[in-house]
Order: structure tokens, then sequence, then C-alpha cells
């Protein structure tokens, strides 16, 4: 903009500027007023839902703490997973709270229930991480239900390589009970190679491994 | 220009601009606009674009070293670790908020309310308590509560992962039943003397040996030193000393020694003043005087009932247990002396020490000449330790000093920097042979100092370097441990044969010594035999057999059964698996996150 000279020259400028654009302006406030005020109120919003998630949450760990759990808080705690599942779905609570919902079932005896929770939290998991634990405990419980041959093929999903050795053991044991000692053996193997890699305890792997027997080893 | 700024913030231009500033800082907080200029510099690193400050991780490496936990020479290395640890909790805090974890105002009330470092002697929270302890570990409120809320998250993510764990009863029993296993085996040893004939080392086996293991016959850079030591002690044996110094410090130290005491009190205060108090024990006093027995007189004028019928009798007292003006004259009595009156604040005294409990000065003397004979020679060895100084720094060989001052010189062999013993093993003075005027220049060393009554000078004669030795040098030492692998090869082929045979069912003899339910961790047979008598395959038909290095030779081991443990009890182990997964399950989080992230170290 040129420099102007007066003040009056400038106020008159300014005045028609105003009167071009005022509304515009006036508009515009307004709008980014009310964008700033919804904005704060969902954030309000969500800060109360995720704290609702919190605490039940958080009541839910204090009980799955528990050594020996009664059938009573089974079921208090199931009914805390299906609320946290059904009003906070997608978040991390919801799909712990999945997560622990297949061991109550294992605590139970029910190792189907235990294959059918981890199966679908495995197709329907936001995070990989989970989906890749999930793997692993849902090839476990395949290996007890009788079926080794499933678990090879849940392992063959994706698990992240920071558990590929806890991944190796059970594919080492899926094999042993295919009777097949030499995958076994090799996945055994394997499964210590990644631990100590990693440097991971890995418990049990070692007497597994020596069960197999080798003749010439020294 | 600024003139007009000023003039022009009168106007309602300016006012609008102030106005957005103010309306901006209300609704996102100063942070945003100053945030803007001052990230950079400080950060330690950035983790996917969130920084870590220096100064959080140089609070927690000084907090250590502090503590003493750490020695200040790995600060480095700690201070990596730390931004390491910083590192994943980020990660974790970063996982935990984009997941939707959340924690309230109140909840986090409640938590610092709860915790029993917070409260009171009566068990309930304490505004001051609170304070104190924070200011202490160096927080503010509002910085305590950011990192209670985010440690939170952390636990409530940890734990969702750890209780999701679980261990199947039939994965429990397997390893169970492993872990209790119990085999029968038999094994029989072969030595040495098994051999048809002992094994021939030629000249091509140790060249191959000592090819293959030159690490074990390297020699480390070493020296010959020479070296001389001035010692206060022998300095000391030329000091005279005379018997009144002796009877001094004898009496210097019999004077503190322990002493049994009997004393008579007379009180003053609530009964009687102290001028009638004084008037009293004046009269036992002359009476004393007078050869009365002092525990007749304790036990007609003494106040202190508790000693007064004992004769007086206070026990065996050291300085310091009854008050300045007590020790006083106590400790400057003789044996069988009476003391003069004494003002003990709240009553006067009559002491007498009826024994004192320390050595004749005959039995003494040695000892405390020998002190003496120390503390007199000091000057003469500050002297020495000067003319030590002098004349090793002039000089060009150690001899002329060690002649010019009476001491011996001592020369040593070969010796590398951490192979000695005696004197040069103290602190400083292989560093000083090493050092680069004594080692590659050729001078003395500088008079080191062992400990307060000692100092050395070294000087380096001979050095050579660090090298592999040359096989003719270790001949013998190759020629036997060639002989060893080779009498273990033997073996184990010899072992192989026999295990053939056994295989085909001939008869072999042999020395069996038969094991009968043997646990993993039972003692029936040497370590190794056992160990791989569990490594075996199971015997199916039969018998399976393998070999097993023992510390003699070799071992043949015929497995002939296996069974399954007992899976009673197995709560132990399933306790231990479960952990273990759970700590795999975290840590694996971790990891993860630290290969998908993007992080930047400064």
């Amino acid at each position: 903009m040129a420099e102007l000279s007066t003040e009056d020259e400038q106020l008159e400028t300014l005045k028609r500027w105003w009167k071009e654009y005022g509304k515009a302006i006036i508009a515009g406030v307004v709008l980014a007023g009310a964008g700033v005020f919804a904005w704060n109120a969902w954030q309000d919003y969500q800060a109360s839902q995720a704290e609702a998630a919190s605490q039940r949450y958080q009541q839910l760990t204090m009980l799955m703490q528990q050594p020996q759990m009664s059938a009573e808080q089974r079921e208090q705690a199931t009914t805390m997973i299906d609320g946290l599942e059904s009003e906070h779905g997608g978040t991390l609570y919801a799909e712990l709270a999945e997560l622990m919902r297949a061991r109550l079932a294992v605590d139970a005896d029910d190792l189907e229930g235990a294959r059918e929770t981890l199966s679908s939290f495995i197709d329907s998991s936001e995070h990989a991480y989970l989906s890749g634990l999930a793997r692993l405990n849902l090839a476990r419980v395949q290996i007890a239900l009788d079926n080794a041959e499933g678990a090879l093929t849940t392992l063959e999903g994706d698990i992240p390589t920071a558990l590929a050795a806890q991944a190796a053991e059970i594919s080492g044991d899926a094999h042993a009970a295919l009777d097949q000692p030499d995958e076994a053996r090799q996945a055994y193997q394997d499964a210590l190679a990644r631990a100590e890699e990693q440097d991971q305890p890995l418990s049990g792997v070692r007497l597994k491994l020596d069960n197999l027997g080798v003749e010439d080893a020294s | 220009m600024l003139q007009r700024i000023r003039e022009g913030s009168q106007g309602w231009a300016a006012k609008m601009i102030v106005g957005a500033i103010i309306v901006t800082f209300a609704l996102f907080g100063a942070e945003s606009l100053v945030g803007v200029f001052t990230s950079g510099s400080n950060d330690a690193a950035t983790v996917n674009g969130e920084s870590i400050g220096k100064r959080a991780v140089e609070m927690q490496v000084q907090r250590a070293i502090r503590s003493g936990q750490v020695p200040p020479d790995q600060e480095r290395e700690l201070r990596k670790q730390v931004t390491d640890q910083l590192i994943s909790t980020e990660l974790l805090d970063q996982y935990a908020e984009e997941g939707g974890m959340h924690l309230s105002d109140a909840q986090i009330d409640q938590l610092i309310v709860s915790r029993p470092e917070f409260q009171d002697s009566e068990g309930s929270f304490s505004q001051d308590v609170f304070s104190n302890r924070l200011s202490q570990a160096g927080y503010t409120p509002l910085s305590f509560r950011r990192e209670l809320r985010r440690d939170m998250k952390r636990q409530q993510l940890q734990q969702g992962l750890a209780l999701s764990t679980f261990v199947l009863p039939s994965e429990a029993n397997r390893l169970q039943a492993l872990q209790n296993q119990t085999r029968d085996f038999r094994y029989a040893a072969l030595t040495e003397e098994d051999l048809d004939a002992p094994v021939e080392v030629g000249q091509d086996d140790m060249q191959a040996y000592y090819d293959a293991h030159q690490d074990q016959y390297q020699r480390p850079e070493q020296v010959k030193v020479a070296y001389v030591v001035l010692d206060q002690q022998e300095v000391a044996q030329d000091v005279d000393v005379d018997e009144q110094q002796l009877r001094d410090a004898y009496a210097e130290e019999r004077q503190d020694a322990p002493r049994e005491v009997a004393h008579i009190m007379v009180d003053y205060g609530d009964e009687r003043s102290r001028d009638e108090a004084m008037t009293r024990i004046e009269e036992a006093q002359n009476k004393l005087d007078d050869g009365a027995d002092f525990a007749a007189v304790a036990a007609e004028y003494s106040d202190d009932s508790a000693s007064a019928d004992q004769g007086g009798d206070l026990g065996v007292i050291n300085r310091g247990f009854l008050g300045e003006a007590f020790d006083n004259a106590a400790f400057s009595l003789g044996e069988g002396d009476v003391s003069s009156i004494v003002d003990g604040g709240d009553g006067l005294h009559l002491i007498k020490v009826t024994d004192i409990d320390f050595p004749s000065y005959d039995e003494r003397r040695d000892q405390l000449a020998e002190q003496v004979r120390l503390d007199n020679s000091s000057d003469a060895f500050n002297e020495r330790v000067q003319a030590l100084e002098d004349q090793s720094y002039a000089a060009e060989d150690l001899q002329s000093v060690a002649d010019e001052l009476g001491l011996e010189m001592q020369t040593s062999d070969w010796v590398s920097r951490d192979s000695v013993d005696g004197v040069l093993a103290e602190p400083g003075v292989m560093d000083a042979a090493f050092s680069e005027d004594v080692l590659e220049n050729g001078y003395n060393s500088d008079v080191l100092e062992l400990d307060d009554q000692r100092r050395a000078v070294v000087r380096v004669t001979n050095h050579r370097d660090a090298t592999t030795l040359p096989l003719d040098e270790v001949k013998g030492q190759v020629r036997e441990a060639t002989q060893a692998v080779k009498t273990r090869e033997a073996l184990a082929a010899r072992a192989q044969a026999l295990i053939e045979a056994l295989k085909k069912g001939e008869t072999v003899s042999l020395d069996w010594q038969s094991v009968v339910d043997a646990t993993r961790d039972g003692n029936d047979a040497p370590d190794g035999v056992l160990r791989q008598a569990f490594r075996l395959p199971h015997p199916d038909q039969g018998s399976s057999f393998g070999q097993a290095p023992t510390d003699e030779g070799v071992a043949i081991i015929e497995l002939t059964d296996v069974r399954d443990g007992d899976t009673g009890g197995a709560s132990d182990s399933t306790q231990m698996t479960q952990r273990l997964r759970a700590q795999a399950a975290i840590q694996g989080l971790t990891e993860t996150l630290r290969e998908e992230a993007d992080i930047e170290r400064h």
C-alpha cells in the first residue's frame, strides 16, 4: 500500500475498506468463534468419555489382579469388559480388556471361548502389536485344542519381530504336537537364538529342546 | 516507525491486534506462542517430533550420581542409558495417549491422597507433608501431577498386557513333566589308558594348534624396573630416644586410660545450700585426711544412694562419662589418690581412683619407643625425602641415588602392568613406570608416596613391546595342549566305535556305573554326564547311546528308560512362566514402538 500522508485520508480509506469487507469479517469471526466453541465442547466430551473408560478399566485391572477369582468376580469382570467394548470400542482400554476376556475364558477352562474371543479380536483390532500378541495366544489355545495345524497357520499372520522368539517357541510346540521332531527342534533352536539376540527371558525352551534328543550332541 | 506505532496504539486497529493475542493466550495458553521460540537446542532427543529435554536427562543423571549408585566416571554411559530410558517412556506415553488413555483430575487427586508417603503420622493426607516431599524431590505440584498422570497411563498399559497373559494347564503340565522327568542310564568312563597307544604329537599338529590359538600365546608389553624405597621406620632406627621422653609419653597415654573410681557425693540445691554442702563435705575430707577408710566415709556422708553402700564405687569410667569437672579430677589422679573437692554442678564430690586398667611402663616401653622414635624422626625423614627428590631428579641413573642416600636398589625381572606384586603392585607405581617420562625418556620417576611413611622412586631399565611368542619359546605348553586335544579326539573316536559295537549287540567289556531314577538336578553322575543323559533321544526300542566329555576323558552313556515326572505342584513354575510372558509382552511393545518411531538423538 502506498504511504498515505494525512490522518484524514487514512481514516477515509479504512472506512471504505470496512464497508466492503466488514460483514465478511464479522461472519468470519463468528464462525471461528463457533468453531472454537464446538471444538472445545468436543474435546470436553472426548475427555469425559475417556475418563469414564479409564475408571472402568482401572476397576477391571483391580479385579483381574486377584490371585484366585471367584465365579462372581469373573462375571463382574465380563460385564466391565462388555461395557468397555460397547461404549469405548477401539480404545486401548477396550482392546486390552478384550485380551483379558480371553484369559478369563482360559481361567474358566473354556478354551473354545478363548479361541473365539482371540480370533475375532485379531480381525477387528486397530493395534498391530496387540493383534500380534493375540495371534500368539490364539496359536497356543489352538494347540491345546488339538489343532496344531491351525496354530501354524495362525503363526503365519503378522507378528512383530520383537515377539519372534515367542512365536518360534510356539511353532516348536505345534510341530512337537504334530510329531515332527526335526521341525520342532529347528524352531526351538531358532527361539533360543532369537531370545538371546533380543535379550529376552524365555523359560522351558531348553527343556523341550533337550527332550527331543540329539544323539550326536556334545 | 516506532513513533507511528506508539501513536497508532491509541487507535482501534492496534487494540484489535492486542485483543487477538489475548484471545490466543486465553484459548490455547501462553505455551502455544512461547513454545514456538524455545524448541530446539535444548533437546537430548526427539521422538516422533516430541522432544526430550536435556534438563530432564541431566536431572536423573545427577540424582543417580548423588545417590552413589553410579561412579562419576560412568557418567557418559549413564547419560546414554537415561536418555534411552526416557525415549522408551516417551514412546509408551505416546502410545497410551493415541490409544485414548486418560486420567481425570479426580483420579489423580485420589491417587495422591491415598499414597502413604503423603500421609501424616495418623495416616491421613497432609498438605504440608505433600509439599515437603515434592520440594525435596524437586517437583512442583503441577509437574508432579503431570508426571504422575503419565506414570499411571503407562502403568495401565503395562497392567493390561500383564493381566491378559495366561498359561494353559496343558502347557504347565508339560513343562512340569519335563522338569521332573527321571531317567535310568549307565555310563562308563574312558581315560587315556583305554587307548591302544598314546597319541603322537608331530610338529605339524603343534604348528596347527599354535596357529589356531595365537591368543593364548600373547605377551603383553613388559619392563624391567629398578626402584628404591625410603621408609620412615628405617630412618627412625637411627634416631635417639631418651628415657624421660618415654616416661612422658607413657604418662600421657595412661592419663586417658579407663579407670575404676569411687566417690563421695554431697548434694546441694533442694535440701541444703551449697555452703552447707561444702561444710559437710569438708568434714568428710577431714576424716579421710585423718586416715579414715574411704568406704566407711562414703557410707556415712555420700548422698549417692546407689554407690554409698558399695564403698562409693562407680565402676570403670572413660573420659566423657561424667562431665568435664569430674573427668579433669578423675583423670589427673594416680592409683589410690583422692581428689580435692570437685563441684559437679549439682553436688560436690570427693573422687578416689581405685584402679587404672592399663599395662605397666615396662610392658609398654618397646612399643612406646618405636612410636616416639617415629615421631622424633619426621624432620629427618622429610629431609631425606627432599634429598631423594633432588638426587633422583638430577641423576642419570638410580644406583648413584641409592648409594648417596644409603638405600638398597631393588631390581625386578620382566613385569607387565598387571603382573606385579610387592612394592610394584602398590597404587601408582606401575603407572609411573609406564609413564612417558620414565618409559620413553628414561628418567627416574617422581618421588611416589606409597603411604604416610614410605616413598619410592622407580626407573625402567629394559622395555619390550607386546608380542606373540614364537612357537619355539612356548613349545612345551603347545605340546601339552595339543596332546590333550588329540587325546580327547582319540577317546571320542574310540567311544564312538564302542557305541557302534554296542548298538550291534556285540559284547564289550566296560566298567559300567548304573544310575536309576536320575533327576535333572541330582548328583548321581558327573554334571556333564548327567546333562548329556538328559539330552539323549528317548529309547523307544532298546537303548539309546551317547557320549559326554569328563574331566579325565570321555564317558559312554547308555540310556535305558525315560519317565515323565510328577505334574503336581506346578503353580510355582507356572507363575514364573506367566511373569516371563508378561515381561516379554511389555518389553516387546517397547521394542516394536522403537522400531517404528522416528527417533533422533542430539
